[in-house]
């Protein structure tokens, strides 16, 4: 007993937020904001698997123009709970409630989120909303399409349209909690000489996305929830038959899910910032313009909604507005597409797992966006809308750009949150496989679209096969590629070497603390005396863990920002 | 917290000083409130043709506005209350306004024989 | 032998933990917080971004509503006109009374005068059930008067605007319960508040939680103050 005792203390000289108490119950109560990380980051997956599931379906199905594996009843439940569980339960709270909130205290250099009551409140709403959504499809699914449009939906789809219109209106409160707790801890917990254009572009993104949040899905939550009620009372308020207008649904449903592919966007953006500094170990090129087209995206993500209206009968007049304002969001995505290039230019870059993903999104991402450009032209809109140019479209923006930013994000801060560093050999092979799988699957849809492929048909016409069978196939390669972090990331918890304080040489504060951090993740509060991504500094004097403590200051007595490195110096 | 947001120590001086709004402006604030709503009905009981929805409108923003300036404190808030009820305000009008919008200047088409 | 392998490292702890916690015995401070001003800052911050998502969750109705008065502008004056002023103009006076007691309670708990501020705290639950009291007062009158949308809807007015008209009472049952329903929540909030009040949680140097439960029955107010006109005013009752 003794012999294993005395090592220990060098073993575990950390005591963790993983360590620091083992209970279900601990997990289960935890107000940490590292461990609800962890218990989102779980929760997201088994989501992801069951849309992940649906979606096997439906490639299965298009393998042959004339499948008989589904009926088009099955067909029709299968997209719809593929499209309901990744949108609501996987993308938008994939990065910011995982990745966001274990990062973004650590990032701030404060103990905890603001609110760690309301986060741990904000995970079980995502479970009770979850769990909704799981009993309509024990009870036979939902065949509207994740986008509930009316009249079908209220007045005569025959399915599980109300418990699932529950389970998107209940869930929209955990984004909300989520959102609202970034929003307090980002104005009022960032540590002292962290100024708001010190901040981590992560932070700015997260910033963004919270407003966005914040902003559109009280709107999608009252939406869904006068669809449930006009289920019940069949009044028609979005049937036209009865007086209702579904265009009126159409607005307030656009007015949230437009912007709802900014919430998925904008926190990759973020990631992909962090990650194009630490490996090509220089600051991002322009970082004020960065920080400020996260903030224009989350502006101008309002003001598009409409250009998903415009062969559903809106005015013309409307219709031309949206598609010029639709045209403006390129600007701010321009922006930072040219600022991370040129964050490349002349760095030392290495080509770690994390930017490889990072990488495949600008190309995703340049893809994805300027295929929107198309959409948002008025002309080429007519005939491509509800063909698979759409489906191609929004799947390049979400997996290419969604997935691909929370991957590389997760391979990115796996280390920091598990402490131990996964087979990097694996790591690139496996991004290589997604990103070769994803284009399989997605490109040809682009080409079927074009020529006419309508989305949302279990049948097609024979012409349209071998794009089917080409996209099927790249599916089943994706398919293998998400197994592959599964099995080495799981495996590196236990073989995986300790990862360090700091393996990539990054310069943000979430690198300056142990891994995995302590409960309160900082011994003591950091200071910070300079813009963040200074690379040119050496590493032992990249900020300041230890240097200042922010408890001893109390209000009033605060060292001016610009003293603080001379103050500093003066105490050694 | 003057510590950790510069943007606070803009707002009360110390950070600790909080704004102790006093009771006579309170019941004078409530007073005209009530008086606002006794106008309110009774502009609601004249025929004044289309102005009757506007009157009715603009006694109830200025309503809300004592409510929020003088209830809510934003007269002594710092600025982030301030921006939030603007945001909060410029997206409600966003919505209407857009969705109205494009309600008003749509044109049906009617289908010969109907 | 879980807890011989752990001893050894609770050296270890304390110097991790110890500058968290012991210095962190601030009454009604949250162990994450430097400061009480940056816990007081924060939740403030929190509150008012909380009202901001509540502005947009009325604001789907609000829209809704106004769309269709835009659509069906005769029917809107027609239905407005069914309701009934004298409750509704009572229950806005009621709730704009209440909003007065609740910013007069943080007046009161800001001076020290916790006693009166109990009560005022009471008298403003008082006159939220006096609300709801009305409100289903209203409701049943309604409902008694076929006012119902969906089978049960009766309408005396010309047969082309009942549709229109049943549009109206749906936003007008939704719109209002809502409402309501925030003033359930609004009243749980302040009898919270007024239980730490008798507890003497509150003083002039922490009153956080009465005034962030200040800001959300205000917002319940500023909701109310624009449902009534648009519910029981629009179009006017002049001629009756």
């Amino acid at each position: 007993m003794a012999s294993v005792a005395l090592p220990a203390p060098r073993k575990t000289t950390s005591r963790n937020y993983l360590n620091a108490a083992t209970t279900v119950k601990s997990w289960l109560l935890t107000t940490d904001h590292k461990r609800i990380a962890i218990l989102y980051l779980i929760s997201i997956s088994v989501m992801f698997v069951l849309g992940g599931a649906a979606a096997g379906l439906i490639r299965l199905q298009l393998l042959t123009p004339n499948n008989t594996l589904l009926t088009y009843d099955a067909y029709n439940k299968s997209f719809t709970m593929h499209g309901v569980i990744m949108v609501f339960f996987f993308l938008i709270p994939s990065i910011p409630a995982v990745l966001g909130n274990f990062i973004l205290p650590m990032q701030l250099g404060a103990k905890d989120l603001a609110f760690p009551r309301l986060n741990l409140l904000s995970w079980y709403v995502y479970m009770v909303g979850a769990i909704f959504t799981l009993v309509a499809l024990l009870w036979g699914g939902v065949d509207t399409g994740w986008t509930f449009y009316t009249p079908y939906s209220t007045q005569y789809s025959a399915t599980a349209v109300i418990p699932v219109g529950l389970g998107v209106f209940i869930v929209g409160f955990s984004s909300i909690l989520t959102g609202l707790n970034f929003i307090a801890t980002i104005h009022t917990m960032r540590a002292p000489g962290l100024t708001w254009f010190r901040l981590p572009l992560f932070i700015w993104a997260l910033y963004a996305t919270s407003l966005v949040i914040m902003l559109g899905t009280p709107v999608i939550s009252i939406t869904v929830l006068m669809v449930a009620i006009d289920r019940i009372l069949h009044v028609g308020i979005f049937d036209p038959a009865l007086g209702g207008d579904p265009l009126l649904f159409q607005h307030l449903f656009w007015f949230y899910s437009h912007p709802a592919v900014y919430i998925m966007i904008l926190p990759t953006m973020g990631v992909i910032s962090e990650i194009f500094a630490t490996f090509s170990r220089k600051p991002v090129f322009g970082y004020p313009f960065v920080a400020m087209s996260s903030l224009a995206i989350a502006i101008l993500g309002f003001l598009v909604w409409a250009h998903h209206m415009f062969v559903a009968g809106i005015s013309a007049q409307s219709a031309l507005i949206f598609s010029f304002l639709t045209y403006l969001v390129a600007i701010p995505s321009a922006v930072k597409t040219f600022n991370w290039t040129a964050t490349l230019y002349k760095g030392s870059i290495s080509l770690d797992t994390p930017m490889i993903y990072a990488l495949s999104f600008i190309g995703i991402f340049l893809i994805g966006g300027f295929t929107g450009l198309f959409l948002a032209s008025l002309g080429t809109d007519i005939h491509l809308t509800m063909t698979y140019f759409i489906v191609a479209h929004f799947h390049y923006i979400m997996v290419g750009g969604a997935i691909f930013g929370f991957l590389a994000g997760l391979h990115y801060w796996w280390p920091k949150m598990t402490g131990k560093m996964y087979s990097e050999f694996w790591g690139r092979i496996s991004s290589v496989v997604i990103f070769i799988g994803f284009n399989m699957t997605f490109f040809p849809q682009f080409i079927a679209g074009y020529w006419g492929m309508p989305r949302r048909y279990h049948t097609y016409a024979p012409e349209y096969q071998i794009l089917n069978v080409l996209s099927t196939a790249g599916a089943t390669i994706l398919a293998v590629g998400y197994i592959l972090p599964v099995i080495y990331l799981l495996a590196s918890l236990r073989n995986g070497k300790p990862a360090g304080n700091n393996p990539w040489g990054a310069t943000t504060l979430e690198w300056q603390t142990s891994s995995p951090p302590p409960t309160y993740n900082f011994l003591k509060t950091p200071i910070v005396t300079d813009a963040v991504y200074h690379f040119h500094l050496p590493a032992g004097d990249i900020a300041v863990d230890g240097h200042g403590d922010g408890q001893a200051l109390g209000p009033g007595s605060a060292p001016a920002t610009p003293a603080l490195p001379a103050k500093t110096t003066d105490e050694r | 917290m003057a510590t950790h947001s510069p943007e606070t120590t803009h707002g009360h001086e110390g950070g600790t000083a909080h704004h102790v709004t006093s009771s006579r402006l309170l019941i004078m604030t409530g007073g005209a409130l009530l008086v606002l709503t006794v106008l309110t009905v009774a502009a609601s009981f004249i025929d004044l043709g289309a102005l009757n929805d506007v009157v009715a409108l603009v006694i109830a923003i200025t309503k809300a506005l004592l409510i929020i300036f003088i209830f809510m404190g934003l007269r002594w808030s710092t600025q982030i209350p301030r921006l939030l009820s603007l945001v909060g305000l410029f997206m409600l009008l966003l919505l209407i306004i857009a969705t109205l919008s494009e309600l008003l200047t749509r044109v049906w088409v009617p289908l010969p024989g109907h | 032998m879980a807890q011989q392998v752990a001893r050894p490292t609770v050296p270890a702890v304390p110097r991790a933990a110890a500058p968290i916690e012991a210095e962190h015995h601030v009454e009604h401070l949250g162990h994450h917080y430097e400061s009480l001003d940056q816990q007081h800052h924060a939740n403030m911050v929190g509150m008012w971004v909380f009202l901001m998502t509540e502005i947009l969750l009325f604001g789907g109705l609000f829209c809704a509503y106004f769309y269709y008065f835009a659509a069906y502008h005769e029917v809107w004056m027609e239905a407005t006109r069914l309701q009934n002023i004298v409750a509704g103009t009572i229950n806005t006076a009621v709730l704009i009374i209440s909003s007065m007691f609740v910013a007069l309670a943080i007046w009161a708990v800001q001076t020290n005068r916790i006693r009166m501020a109990q009560i005022l705290l009471a008298l403003t639950i008082v006159c939220g059930l006096i609300f709801l009291v009305i409100k289903g007062y209203e409701y049943y009158s309604h409902f008694t008067e076929g006012l119902v949308p969906g089978a049960m809807f009766q309408w005396e007015g010309p047969a082309e605007m009942k549709r229109p008209a049943q549009l109206f009472f749906w936003l007008y049952w939704v719109m209002t319960g809502l409402h309501a329903a925030h003033m359930v929540i609004g009243i749980s909030i302040i009898g919270f508040i007024l239980y730490k009040t008798m507890k003497r949680t509150y003083s002039p140097a922490y009153f956080t939680p009465v005034e962030l439960g200040g800001l959300y029955w205000h917002l319940i107010d500023i909701v109310w103050v624009f449902l009534f006109p648009m519910l029981y005013l629009m179009g006017g009752h002049y001629g009756q």
